[in-house]
């Protein structure tokens, strides 16, 4: 395999490539899916295959193929070259990328119970338990659960000399309900993917949630609608995991800044102008950081896609803006550091900018303090909802689940809750971060973050714990 | 791409191996060619291949799936042992519905030549001939051009064989002047139907109109005309929660209770028809049953919802040929089409007194799937009407709103369809531009 690698960046170069890497990615991937007690399906995807990313006379070409065969990757890159050429007929400059440091290197996650020697059945069966636990709740009508376990072998190689090798493996589960009742019908959900093994699924304990989400559910039937009101907002940290994807790591990635994805995911408020200019983002208590190297995040690697060191990296300290996410082809003015972000879904796909784990770093607050120091407000759980501007400042959350919290004391549930801000100004209200007591601060992470054109499906981390922030406008409509 | 005597031979391949009870293979590939652009040049410009080939099976009520990329031989027989070895650890479901048995396909050559031939450097050509347009009106053009070639086969143990190649394209322009922004798209499988130029300059009018000053509109209920790609992402949420059988029979669909009921504007028809020449036509599923045309609101009445096969079987119906592939499966309205009225966008402006005009919407969500409350917030041009005229652009603005109020509230529709997506990529649509009565806006952005 390195000979062949090194012997296709060799034919790169000769037909013109100033620059070129290749990729190869072979991924196993294993879902379980359970519906009503019984498992749907277990399945085994195998994917596998090359990708060649070029400039030629100043301008990007890439070509991805999955055959194997020498000839057909000569192809592959001949490919890339026409495309590279067809960009160039139209540049404006010349790309230019950022020196970086040349590696030889092998990394695997590490794993302590490897869940691809696990039996499926006794996976299946902590799903099916699950489904028993939940339909004791009689207004619980339909159950789901999955369980998902990936490995990926990648190399990288380049013409400036890098050979990197690494396997990460990705271990996670999710189960949920519907209950019917009252003429409604209401979800409650858990979801957790993580860069370990099965060692993180047993510590999950899904029986547990599957008690407490089976009777959520059936509660919310009867709840009130949460009604119209500006008030306290204090974010689980399931919730405060999205809002911090979504509002904190999105407007942070310097390609999205700089207009590359605005026909479909968008641009940022965090323009240009704001860098190096200690932008106020959020109040003193936000800080933010972006660290590949955090134990079992989602976002957690050894070397990101054009085979820049993991790292951590400032972005928000006490609430001024310092840092975006940067590839070796935008860092240059902003920095001049890459930052380590650029990651494909899989060989067949482009490099972009992705969030690494995009963290609120711990706060000095339990849950309970915050909830006792709150006077009026809601405790919103899970989401359900979301939508933002394509400059991710106006959004709209939605939680699956909410309580409302009156003198500190939690008073009764609540469903179809949702809340509006602008983001600056949300982070702004922020006044108190938790995380002092055991298992409040966590890597948290979903597999299905979307960004791109055509469309890749990566999965970042993000380490939180529950948040509050004020004078938030909560309700069904607003 | 995959030729049909290589496809068979693969889907062959995968059942002679398999000793399950039922057998299902699906063969997809795809050979993609994209360019994107901004700020006038490209920046990121890509050919991918990719081929996966699909195998379920049914062996004493146990299900296995595996996938794989490798087409040869020992790859495929591999993918057919990790199958069954699944289905071995998984309980058996008595309640499987059987695969389905072979019906006639119709042929349909998916292959437009004009669009088959396009090279890298025609591709970088007709971007270019867009970003001309900007350079002569002092804006910056932005946007992506998708050529897509793509292939699907699927056979299985009872009998079905079936393949079909199509291919089409789709380009999405956005003109940038300074802060103000306007949007077009065209999709076609005839590259020979798209006029590129006319593109670019549907975006730059919305770039250029009212661009001095954007104000905050006070919120509320509007008359509010949407654009063809708008209409999209509204019909998206009825057309991914409520227009199938298994929703249906969930109960997580409003149609459960209003079948033969009205509830939309009696000038709303929904149908999806994978066989509309304007639309990408796809002649069979993926389990290789073939597209029914379906009903789904007539005349503002619901009538029907569209099935797989295992829907269908439990609902004591047939199949409608909408199966998905994938590990869910389940089945999706993947043609759908508004019929068309006889109003047009112009002569919807001339007769809003005082309304909102929407381009484009981004990133909407449903808080509310029952009764299918959207939120999401317009972009790329939205502007005020004032006796039937444009008088002002708008800051961007979030509505808020049930899709059943809004379709039981449609005004008028355009005559014209338009081939679109919805913002997520999740259908393509045959839709008119849409005037809706007291559309509700909940919320503005400050730009």
């Amino acid at each position: 395999m390195e000979e062949m690698i090194k012997e296709l960046l060799l034919y790169a170069q000769k037909l013109g490539a100033e620059y070129g890497d290749i990729r190869y990615t072979k991924q196993r991937e294993r879902p379980l899916m359970m519906r009503n007690g019984e498992i749907e399906s277990a399945a085994e995807r195998l994917d596998s295959g090359f990708g060649c990313r070029l400039i030629v006379d100043g301008g990007w070409g890439f070509a991805s193929t999955p055959a194997k065969d020498f000839e057909q990757l000569k192809g592959m890159v001949e490919r890339a070259v026409s495309v590279a050429k067809a960009s160039a007929r139209y540049k404006l400059a010349s790309v230019e990328l950022i020196p970086v440091e040349i590696v030889q290197d092998k990394k695997a996650t590490p794993v302590k119970t490897d869940p691809f020697t696990l039996n499926l059945d006794e996976q299946a069966q902590l799903l099916r338990q699950c489904h028993e636990i939940m339909v004791q709740v009689p207004e619980v009508r339909v159950t789901g659960g999955n369980l998902y376990q990936s490995r990926e072998d990648k190399i990288f190689a380049s013409t400036e000399g890098s050979w990197i090798e690494q396997t990460l493996t990705i271990t996670g589960a999710g189960i949920d309900c519907l209950a019917r009742g009252n003429d409604d019908v209401q979800r409650r959900s858990f979801n957790l993917n993580k860069t370990a093994g099965f060692e993180a699924v047993v510590a999950m304990d899904l029986p547990a949630k599957a008690e407490e989400l089976a009777q959520q559910a059936a509660l919310l039937l009867t709840a009130d609608n949460c009604p119209e009101k500006t008030r306290s907002l204090i974010l689980d940290k399931t919730l405060a995991r999205l809002q911090v994807h979504e509002s904190c790591g999105h407007p942070i990635e310097l390609d999205r800044v700089l207009g590359s994805e605005d026909t479909y995911a968008g641009k940022s408020f965090l323009t240009p102008d704001l860098f190096g200019k200690d932008f106020k983002f959020g109040s003193e208590k936000v800080n933010i950081t972006a660290d590949a190297t955090l134990p079992q995040g989602l976002g957690s690697f050894f070397y990101d896609d054009e085979g820049v060191k993991a790292q951590r990296t400032t972005i928000v300290e006490e609430g001024k803006f310092k840092n975006y996410l940067t590839s070796r082809e935008t860092a240059k003015d902003y920095g001049g550091v890459a930052n380590g972000t650029m990651r494909a879904m899989n060989w067949a796909n482009i490099p972009l900018i992705r969030m690494t784990n995009i963290n609120l770093e711990p706060g000095d607050w339990s849950l309970d303090e915050i909830i006792r120091d709150t006077k009026d407000g809601i405790l919103a759980v899970t989401p359900k909802s979301w939508s933002l501007d394509d400059k991710r400042l106006n959004f709209h959350f939605a939680p699956e689940l909410a309580y409302e919290i009156l003198d500190g004391e939690i008073v009764r549930p609540l469903k179809n809750a949702s809340y509006t801000a602008l983001t600056p100004e949300f982070w702004a209200s922020c006044d108190a971060v938790a995380g002092r007591e055991k298992g409040e601060w966590e890597v948290l992470g979903s597999i299905s973050c979307a960004k791109g054109e055509p469309v890749q499906s990566i999965g970042p981390g993000h380490g939180v714990a529950p948040v509050r922030l004020n004078n938030i406008k909560t309700g069904l409509q607003d | 791409m995959i030729q049909r005597e290589q496809a068979e031979k693969i889907l062959k391949t995968v059942l002679a191996a398999s000793t399950a009870d039922e057998t299902q293979v699906i063969l997809r590939s795809e050979d993609l060619s994209q360019t994107r652009f901004n700020n006038n040049w490209i920046h990121q410009h890509l050919f991918r291949e990719t081929y996966s080939v699909e195998i379920k099976v049914v062996d004493q009520n146990r299900v296995g799936m595996a996938t794989v990329n490798d087409l040869d031989e020992a790859a495929l027989k591999k993918g057919v042992a990790d199958a069954l070895h699944n289905a071995s650890f998984v309980k058996a479901n008595p309640n499987l519905v059987p695969m389905p048995e072979a019906k006639p396909v119709l042929e349909i050559d998916g292959i437009n030549q004009n669009t088959l031939n396009l090279s890298d450097m025609d591709r970088a050509d007709l971007v270019a001939s867009m970003i001309d347009v900007a350079k002569e009106n002092s804006v910056d053009a932005s946007g992506s051009f998708a050529n897509e070639l793509s292939v699907l086969a699927v056979a299985n143990s009872k009998g079905v064989m079936t393949y079909h190649a199509g291919n089409n394209l789709r380009i999405r322009s956005i003109m940038a002047n300074g802060l103000q922004t306007g949007y077009s798209e065209a999709m076609s499988t005839d590259v020979e139907a798209i006029d590129f130029v006319a593109v670019a300059k549907d975006a730059l009018w919305k770039s250029k109109l009212k661009a001095e000053e954007s104000i905050t509109l006070d919120l509320g209920s509007y008359d509010t005309i949407f654009e063809p790609q708008a209409v999209a992402d509204l019909l998206r949420f009825p057309g991914y929660i409520a227009f199938n059988g298994q929703s249906l029979a969930d109960g997580r669909s409003f149609m459960a209770k209003a079948m033969g009921q009205k509830i939309f504007d009696e000038k709303v028809t929904v149908i999806d028809d994978a066989y509309e020449p304007r639309h990408v036509p796809m002649p069979f599923d993926a389990e290789g049953m073939p597209k029914e045309k379906v009903v789904i609101i007539d005349q503002g009445v619901a009538k029907g919802v569209v099935y797989d096969h295992a829907s269908a079987f439990r609902a004591g119906k047939e199949t409608t040929g909408h199966a998905t592939a994938g590990r869910r499966g389940g089945a999706s309205p993947g043609h759908l089409i508004i019929a068309p009225g006889n109003s047009s966008i112009e002569e919807m402006i001339k007769q809003t007194k005082r309304g909102v005009y929407v381009t484009r919407f981004h990133y909407t969500h449903c808080p509310e799937p029952m009764q299918i409350i959207a939120t999401g917030t317009t972009r790329d041009g939205t502007f005020l009407i004032e006796d039937g005229e444009i008088v002002a652009r708008l800051k961007n603005l979030r509505f808020t709103d049930s899709m059943l109020r809004v379709f039981a509230n449609v005004d008028s529709l355009s005559q014209e369809q338009f081939l679109v997506k919805d913002w997520w990529f999740t259908f393509t649509m045959l839709v008119p531009a849409m005037k809706i009565k007291d559309f509700t806006f909940t919320g503005n952005t400050t730009f």
